[in-house]
């Protein structure tokens, strides 16, 4: 529990703005709401500000969130030049702020507010740097976007060996600077959940009700099949698939299996001429794999070069230091009855 | 000179805050505090008031309402002159601040706490590798008449916390310095003249980190002390250029004048360092405020 003249742990929420005039204004009163609790409670935790992303958003969103900027102090809205996707605008609303934990959310009351404490408590009773928030059931009605979605995160995992993959979304609270530290290194073809991962693998995830109401009501969802496709792809560049090493291992047991057959295929044809049945067809074969494998080794070893420059390009760090000393203080409220009374 | 004042969220809220100078570090410090306290009608952007000490205390004063409240904090991170100033242009700086600071101590006296920016660069100008707080070293008028800042403040009687930064970086304030520079150098194709060596070290602190320490001491209302407030990771102009090239993508276009005066390094020991929250590393630093300025 903090006395008046500590200094609190500071948390800012960050949302993507695209089409959310419908929801914008219940989304801010939430957030008030919380804000208001928190002060209540004299909690160690603060929620400083609420930055709001525009990113060239289509239906009216720029003049509601310029009204609501001039209300509220705690509020900051910072305006894209163009459309540049949920990513590139949770990127740059995470640059713009200075506080110890991060909670991206949605701008279509999809993410509740009031479940940020609900991660918040898993955080503490894990040591976590990163938490997501999983749907209990399927956020858009059971539609073939969440079966899609579900899919094709399976198969990225398993060719990545990135497990943290199938529980990304983008409801996620993050510690402040591991959230600045990767923000700061992704670039335009960076999905920021893999950037993340560079940073941290202390994450985790909670089941909590997220319902994309926009989706149940209008059948409508912010992700066409073409977006959802470029999702995808920035997945895939982002991740690392790993490919090349087990084209590595075939490449060389073609070469190896080559020099085998050939061996036994000299020896039979010294040794024991009566059973070769075919001439020609068995130098066929072991011309063909042995090439076929030393190309296909060659080809990884370049793809591993490639790798590393891409890994370098996409902003992979070193290393990175972190600060967790000031978690046991929110822990310890948090643990306490009063959190969330 | 502009100003910010706020009061803090507090149970009973008797604590104001007012930052002098929304410069580099003073809207770092400024947007930090708004974090923790609610921004209060005080604001003056009036170039009238800089060197016209009695205008600047009267706002001073009446933005702090000292006479309702326990606890008046002054952050002081006003200054014009620069690195280069001479005699005359810090004299008068001097003489300003010290006016203000006797009319505003003279109306609200014992609830005055004073914090003030210093700079570690040019009191320590020439010591090469600092270890001790008290070694410092000023040579130009720059850093003797901040000497004389911080002199005056601790024999002042007012509750001072003194801040020694080092080369300080992020966004905010008319004047930009050298890794702003090249990040506009990058985009613009703007030359840059960096007057020291490529291998001339430096410890660079992002604005952010300086006002992240500032506040918490102000919250946690810390007696009076001198800190010196850098990242503890120096680097060379060269590995910052390469940086700045990582961050961006492309080359600065620059050109070097090294000048005697600023090839030294300057760096500090990391026990002076030591209970300072982590800073923010410089690779990341510099791609914030790559971002954050486009």
């Amino acid at each position: 529990m903090s006395s008046k003249n500590n200094a609190y742990i500071t948390l800012s929420t960050i949302t993507p703005v695209y089409s959310g005039k419908d929801y914008l204004e219940s989304l801010v009163d939430k957030l008030l709401l919380l804000r208001s609790n928190l002060e209540q409670q004299n909690a160690p935790l603060r929620l400083v500000e609420s930055i709001f992303v525009d990113d060239e958003s289509v239906d009216g969103s720029s003049e509601l969130l310029a009204e609501l900027e001039q209300k509220y102090s705690w509020l900051t809205v910072i305006t894209l030049s163009r459309n540049y996707g949920q990513h590139a605008a949770t990127i740059a609303g995470i640059c713009h702020a200075a506080s110890d934990w991060v909670v991206t959310l949605d701008e279509d009351l999809q993410h509740e507010p009031e479940l940020i404490m609900d991660l918040f408590k898993y955080q503490a009773l894990k040591k976590l740097d990163i938490v997501y928030a999983q749907p209990k059931q399927a956020a858009h009605g059971n539609s073939w976007r969440d079966k899609s979605s579900r899919l094709v995160k399976r198969l990225i995992a398993k060719f990545t060996s990135t497990p943290q993959i199938l529980v990304f979304n983008s409801f996620r609270l993050i510690r402040g600077s591991i959230a600045r530290a990767a923000a700061s290194s992704s670039i335009s073809s960076t999905y920021f959940d893999i950037s993340l991962s560079w940073f941290s693998k202390s994450y985790g995830s909670i089941e909590v009700d997220l319902n994309d109401q926009r989706f149940i009501e209008h059948k409508k969802s912010g992700y066409g099949f073409v977006k959802l496709a470029r999702h995808a792809r920035r997945l895939i560049v982002s991740a690392e698939l790993d490919f090349t090493l087990l084209g590595l291992v075939i490449g060389f047991c073609a070469v190896l299996g080559a020099i085998g057959i050939a061996s036994v295929a000299v020896f039979q044809k010294f040794f024991f001429p009566a059973m070769v049945s075919a001439d020609g067809w068995t130098s066929l074969i072991v011309v063909s794999t042995f090439f076929a494998g030393v190309t296909l080794t060659l080809l990884c070893i370049g793809l591993e070069y490639l790798h590393v420059i891409l890994l370098n390009s996409l902003g992979r760090p070193t290393y990175f230091t972190v600060d967790r000393r000031g978690d046991k203080q929110l822990a310890d409220w948090l643990n306490s009855s009063k959190a969330g009374s | 000179m502009s100003l910010d004042a706020y009061k803090l969220f507090e149970e009973d809220s008797k604590t104001i805050c007012i930052v002098i100078g929304l410069g580099l570090v003073g809207s770092a410090i400024s947007k930090y505090l708004s974090y923790f306290a609610l921004p209060l009608p005080g604001n003056t952007s009036n170039e009238d008031t800089w060197l016209n000490a009695e205008r600047l205390a009267t706002d001073i004063i009446l933005a702090s309402d000292y006479q309702a409240n326990q606890r008046i904090e002054l952050i002081w991170t006003a200054g014009k002159a620069g690195f280069s100033a001479d005699e005359n242009e810090m004299q008068k700086e001097f003489s300003f601040y010290k006016s203000v600071l006797e009319l505003v101590q003279s109306k609200i006296g014992d609830k005055l706490n004073v914090s003030l920016i210093s700079s570690a660069g040019g009191l320590y100008e020439n010591s090469t590798f600092v270890n001790d707080i008290e070694d410092v070293s000023p040579q130009r008028p720059y850093a003797l008449y901040k000497l004389k800042q911080e002199n005056f403040l601790s024999q002042s009687g007012i509750n001072s916390r003194i801040y020694r930064v080092s080369t300080a970086y992020g966004l905010g304030g008319k004047r930009v310095g050298l890794i702003r520079a090249l990040l506009q150098s990058c985009i613009s194709r703007q030359p840059v003249t960096i007057y020291a060596s490529r291998d001339t070290l430096r410890d660079y602190i992002y604005n952010t980190d300086i006002a992240r320490f500032v506040v918490n001491n102000i919250l946690q209302n810390t007696a009076g002390c001198i800190h010196i407030l850098a990242n503890g990771r120096p680097v060379s102009i060269q590995a910052l250029l390469s940086s700045v090239g990582r961050a961006t993508g492309k080359q600065a276009v620059i050109s070097f004048l090294p000048d005697d005066s600023n090839t030294k390094n300057i760096l500090f020991h990391t026990n002076l360092l030591i209970n300072q929250p982590a800073k923010t590393s410089l690779e990341e630093g510099v791609s914030l405020l790559y971002r954050r300025s486009l």
